[in-house]
C-alpha cells in the first residue's frame, strides 16, 4: 500500500473514532460545536510529552485521555446552568478562544501559528484500525444497555427521568461530556503523531463541524454509526475528485439530507435482534420518532 | 480618555452591524424558537448581491441586499426550519449549519473563496466631529443601522404583524387560537431578519472595502453573543448588546490588539455565561 492510501487510511480510523466520542456527546442530549479544541488541547500535550521529554508513544495516548476528559468535565462542570442553545455557542466559543490561544501562546515550545512540529510519526493503519475496533468493542459491549449509557440518553429526552432512575442528572451529563471529550483528547494525540504536526487550525470550527457531520450521518445514537460515519465520510472525498473538490459543500448536503430524511442519522439505534442476542443484552433507546 | 473616545466611536460602527445580526437571531428565537445558523450566509449573499448590483448605485444595492436576503431567509425556512419544527433544537440547529455551509460553499464557488476589493459606494474620507475623526462611511451605516434597528422596534410593538408576532413568540397555540396564522408569522419573521442581514452584510462589505463568502461566521459569534448578553428573545436587549459589545471591542484593541483582543473578548463572554446564563439584561 503506497504511504498515500496508508495516510488516509488511518485518518479515516482515526476519524471514526473521534466521530463516536463525539457520539456520546450527541447522544446524551448535549451539542458541542467545538470538540476539535479538546482533540487539539490533547494533541499539543501529547505531542510536547513525545516530542520534548521524551514519553513513549504508547504512554502518551492515555495522557490525552486524561487531559481531554478532565478539562471537558471541568468546562461542562461550569457550565452546568446553560441549556442546549447556550452550552453549544459556550463550545463554538472556547472552541475558538483555544485555536487563538494556542496560536499566540507566550509558550516558544508550542510554535506559535506554526504549531507544533517534528512530532513521531507514530501511527500506521494497523494502529489506527486496532484502536478503532478497540473502540467499537467498548461501545458494544461495555458502553451499549449498560446503566450509564441508558441514564446518558434519558437525560437528551428529560432531565427528570434520569433522576427517577436514582441517578443525579446533572452528573450524569458532565460524567457524559467528559467521557466524550476524553476520547477526543486521545484522538488528537493520534492525529499529531499521524503528521507529525498540531496547528492552531485545528482546533478550530472548520474541524468540529467535520465531527459534527460524520457523527450525525452515520448515527450518533448507536455508537457504531458514528464510527461508520467518520471512516467513511473521510474516505468518500477520495473515491471522486469532484466530491474531492467540493468537499465541505458535499458534507453540507449530506448533512441536511440526512437530518431532514433519515432522523438519527444512517444507523439510527434500533434493537438489532442478533447483535443483542450476540451481546446478551437487549437494549436501545432509539431517538424519539426514529421509527 | 480621548483615546478611549475615539476608539469606542469606531467601536459602535461594528457594534451597529452586531446589532443588525442580532436582532435577526433574536426575532427568529422569539418567532419559532429556533437559532439558524444559516442566517450568518445570509449576510453573506445579501453582501454578494449587494456589490454586484453596486453600479446601479447605493440605494439599488441596498434594495437588492435586503430583497435577496429576505428570499434567502425564506428559502432556509422551507427548506431547513419547517420541516423540522417540532424536533429537537438540536436537529434544528444542525440542519441549518449543514444548510448554511452549503450556501456559504456555493457563493464561494460563484464569486471566487478569495475575499476580494469592492467598489466603493459611499463617501470616503473623515468628518471631524468634536475634535474626533469619524468616517463618513462609518457613520452612514451607523445612521442607518439606527434607523433600521428603531424600524424594527417600531414594527414589533406598535403595528398588527407586530402583535401577532409577540403572541406567536409568548404562545404559539394562544395566538393560533385567536386567529392568528402561525405559519404567516413566522414566514414573516424570517424574511423579516434576513432582510436585516442582507442589508447589514452589504454594509460590512462597505465598511471593510472587501467581499469574502466567510465573512458570515466571523460576525455571527459577536452577534450570538450580543443576542445572549441581552437574554435569548430580548429584541432590545439583542440590539444593546450588539452595540455593547462593538464598544467593548473597540475599547480594548487601544491596549491590545487583533486576536488577542478577540480572545479576551470571547473569555469575557464565557464568564458572562458561567455567572449569569440567563443573559445580562434580562429582568424578570
Amino acid at each position: 500500500m503506497s504511504l498515500y492510501w496508508q495516510s488516509i487510511l488511518s485518518l479515516a480510523a482515526i476519524n471514526g473514532i473521534a466521530a463516536w466520542g463525539l457520539s456520546i456527546a450527541v447522544r446524551s442530549g448535549q451539542l458541542s460545536v467545538g470538540h476539535a479544541a479538546f482533540a487539539g488541547v490533547g494533541a499539543y500535550a501529547g505531542g510536547v510529552l513525545t516530542r520534548d521529554v521524551g514519553l513513549p508513544f504508547l504512554l502518551a495516548l492515555p495522557v490525552g485521555f486524561v487531559v481531554g476528559g478532565a478539562l471537558g468535565l471541568a468546562f461542562r462542570a461550569l457550565f452546568l446552568r446553560l441549556d442546549h442553545l447556550l452550552f453549544a455557542i459556550a463550545t463554538l466559543i472556547f472552541g475558538q478562544v483555544a485555536a487563538i490561544a494556542a496560536g499566540n501562546f507566550f509558550i516558544p515550545r508550542l510554535g506559535g501559528e506554526v504549531g507544533l512540529t517534528g512530532l513521531d510519526l507514530r501511527i500506521s493503519p494497523l494502529t489506527a484500525v486496532i484502536i478503532l475496533g478497540a473502540a467499537l468493542v467498548i461501545e458494544l459491549f461495555v458502553l451499549r444497555g449498560s446503566a450509564f449509557d441508558l441514564r446518558l440518553r434519558l437525560g437528551a429526552e428529560d432531565a427528570d427521568l434520569v433522576a427517577l432512575s436514582g441517578a443525579p442528572p446533572a452528573k450524569v451529563q458532565v460524567l457524559a461530556f467528559g467521557l466524550s471529550t476524553a476520547v477526543l483528547g486521545l484522538t488528537g494525540v493520534l492525529w499529531a503523531h499521524l503528521y507529525g504536526t498540531v496547528q492552531p487550525g485545528d482546533l478550530q470550527f472548520g474541524r468540529s463541524f467535520d465531527l459534527l457531520v460524520f457523527a450525525i450521518v452515520g448515527g450518533a445514537y448507536s455508537g457504531y454509526g458514528a464510527m461508520f460515519g467518520g471512516v467513511a465520510l473521510s474516505l468518500l472525498p477520495y473515491t471522486w475528485s469532484v466530491i474531492e473538490n467540493n468537499r465541505r459543500l458535499t458534507l453540507g448536503i449530506v448533512l441536511l439530507v440526512v437530518v431532514v430524511f433519515r432522523r438519527g442519522g444512517l444507523f439510527q439505534g434500533k434493537p438489532v435482534p442478533i447483535l443483542d442476542r450476540l451481546i446478551g443484552r437487549r437494549v436501545s433507546v432509539p431517538p424519539a420518532g426514529a421509527d | 480618555v480621548r483615546l478611549g473616545t475615539q476608539f469606542a466611536i469606531d467601536g459602535l460602527m461594528s457594534g451597529a452591524i452586531y446589532s443588525l445580526l442580532a436582532l435577526g437571531f433574536s426575532i427568529l428565537w422569539s418567532s419559532m424558537r429556533v437559532v439558524s445558523l444559516a442566517h450568518p450566509s445570509i449576510l453573506a449573499i445579501g453582501a454578494a448581491v449587494g456589490v454586484a448590483a453596486a453600479p446601479a448605485g447605493f440605494v439599488v444595492a441596498l434594495l437588492a441586499a435586503a430583497a435577496v436576503g429576505a428570499t434567502a431567509g425564506v428559502v432556509s425556512y422551507y427548506s431547513a426550519i419547517k420541516p423540522l419544527v417540532q424536533r429537537s433544537m438540536l436537529e434544528l440547529m444542525v440542519a441549518t449549519l449543514g444548510l448554511g455551509i452549503i450556501a456559504e460553499e456555493v457563493l464561494a464557488k460563484i464569486v471566487g473563496a478569495d475575499s476580494r476589493a469592492t467598489p466603493e459606494l459611499l463617501p470616503s474620507g473623515s468628518w471631524i466631529i468634536g475634535g474626533f475623526f469619524v468616517r463618513k462611511k462609518a457613520l452612514i451605516v451607523l445612521a442607518i443601522s439606527l434607523v433600521m434597528l428603531a424600524a424594527a422596534l417600531f414594527i414589533l410593538r406598535r403595528s398588527k404583524i407586530g402583535i401577532a408576532f409577540r403572541a406567536t413568540a409568548f404562545a404559539p397555540e394562544i395566538g393560533a387560537a385567536h386567529g392568528i396564522n402561525i405559519e404567516a408569522v413566522r414566514v414573516f419573521s424570517i424574511a423579516f431578519a434576513s432582510m436585516y442581514a442582507g442589508i447589514a452584510g452589504l454594509m460590512v462589505a462597505n465598511l471593510a472595502g472587501s467581499l469574502d463568502p466567510f465573512m458570515g461566521f466571523n460576525l455571527a459569534l459577536p452577534a450570538l453573543i450580543a443576542m445572549l448578553i441581552g437574554g435569548a428573545g430580548n429584541i432590545v436587549g439583542a440590539a444593546i448588546g450588539g452595540l455593547l459589545l462593538g464598544v467593548l471591542e473597540g475599547v480594548s484593541a487601544i491596549s491590545i490588539s487583533g486576536p488577542m483582543s478577540q480572545m479576551l473578548e470571547f473569555a469575557l463572554l464565557l464568564l458572562v455565561m458561567v455567572i449569569r446564563p440567563q443573559g445580562l439584561l434580562r429582568n424578570k
